[in-house]
């Protein structure tokens, strides 16, 4: 589960300049509703998405050594 | 022994870019150990699970931004702001809206309602007079908006006040008063 690895706060900082170029499309009006949206989305989806196989660094590091 | 560290996986590059990851891997490939290949690995994951997370979540951002667009336009085309609008008129100034210009039917009277008419007074045929005259105030009063100024039942529930169905009711148990004393 990704909240295991990074905290809510951290991941919105991280998104921060994604979710604001994202609000200029909207109306000016309706940019605090968007905003609110997308923040309870990204926190729905840190509390429940999963990434499934995540390779190790040595994995990574094997397979670049392999002859092609 | 050489460290290695002309990696093509961009995802190992981006990782190794960082100075204090890079001293790390050096390390391990100078001196192999479990506590190393750990640490690395600890810090291999936060920093793989970020990317994942920003390139996952930015496609979120965006779909929600699209969505929320959708559903804003199909909202203001259901629930348009019509009476908010200033008319079609160019001059703007003073600036009336439409709904400033809606009569408040409560608050004006038709001529017919002022003259005050009384139901009895239409009534030409003496039997009928009668029955008429044995209904109270009220049933008379809403034969008399009903027949005479022609209101449909809607129109005299809100002049009243009260729900369409208690007019409709009203209405038929006069007319079934009034049949059964001309019938009598």
């Amino acid at each position: 589960m990704i909240k295991e690895y990074i905290s809510p706060l951290e991941l919105l900082e991280l998104l921060r300049p994604k979710i604001k170029k994202e609000l200029y499309q909207t109306d000016a009006r309706y940019r605090e509703d968007l905003e609110q949206e997308i923040v309870t989305k990204i926190l729905e989806g840190l509390r429940t998405k999963k990434f499934h196989s995540i390779p190790t660094f040595f994995e990574l590091v094997e397979k670049e050594k392999q002859p092609k | 022994m050489i460290v290695e560290i002309q990696f093509k996986n961009p995802l190992l590059k981006a990782f190794l870019a960082d100075a204090e990851h890079l001293e790390l891997y050096k390390q391990y490939c100078r001196t192999p150990n479990d506590c190393i290949k750990q640490m690395i690995n600890d810090r291999f994951i936060q920093f793989y699970i970020r990317i994942r997370a920003v390139a996952y979540f930015s496609k979120i951002i965006h779909y929600t931004a699209r969505n929320f667009d959708i559903e804003r336009r199909k909202y203001d085309q259901r629930y348009v702001l019509n009476l908010d609008s200033t008319g079609n008129e160019s001059n703007n100034e003073g600036s009336i809206t439409l709904k400033e210009l809606i009569v408040d039917e409560s608050a004006t009277k038709s001529f017919y309602e002022q003259i005050e008419d009384d139901l009895e007074q239409h009534i030409q045929n003496p039997n009928l007079y009668k029955a008429i005259l044995s209904l109270n105030e009220r049933q008379k009063h809403i034969l008399y908006l009903s027949f005479i100024i022609n209101y449909s039942d809607t129109e005299i529930s809100k002049k009243l006040n009260v729900t369409q169905q208690a007019i409709s009711k009203s209405k038929n148990n006069a007319l079934a008063k009034v049949r059964r004393m001309i019938d009598a």
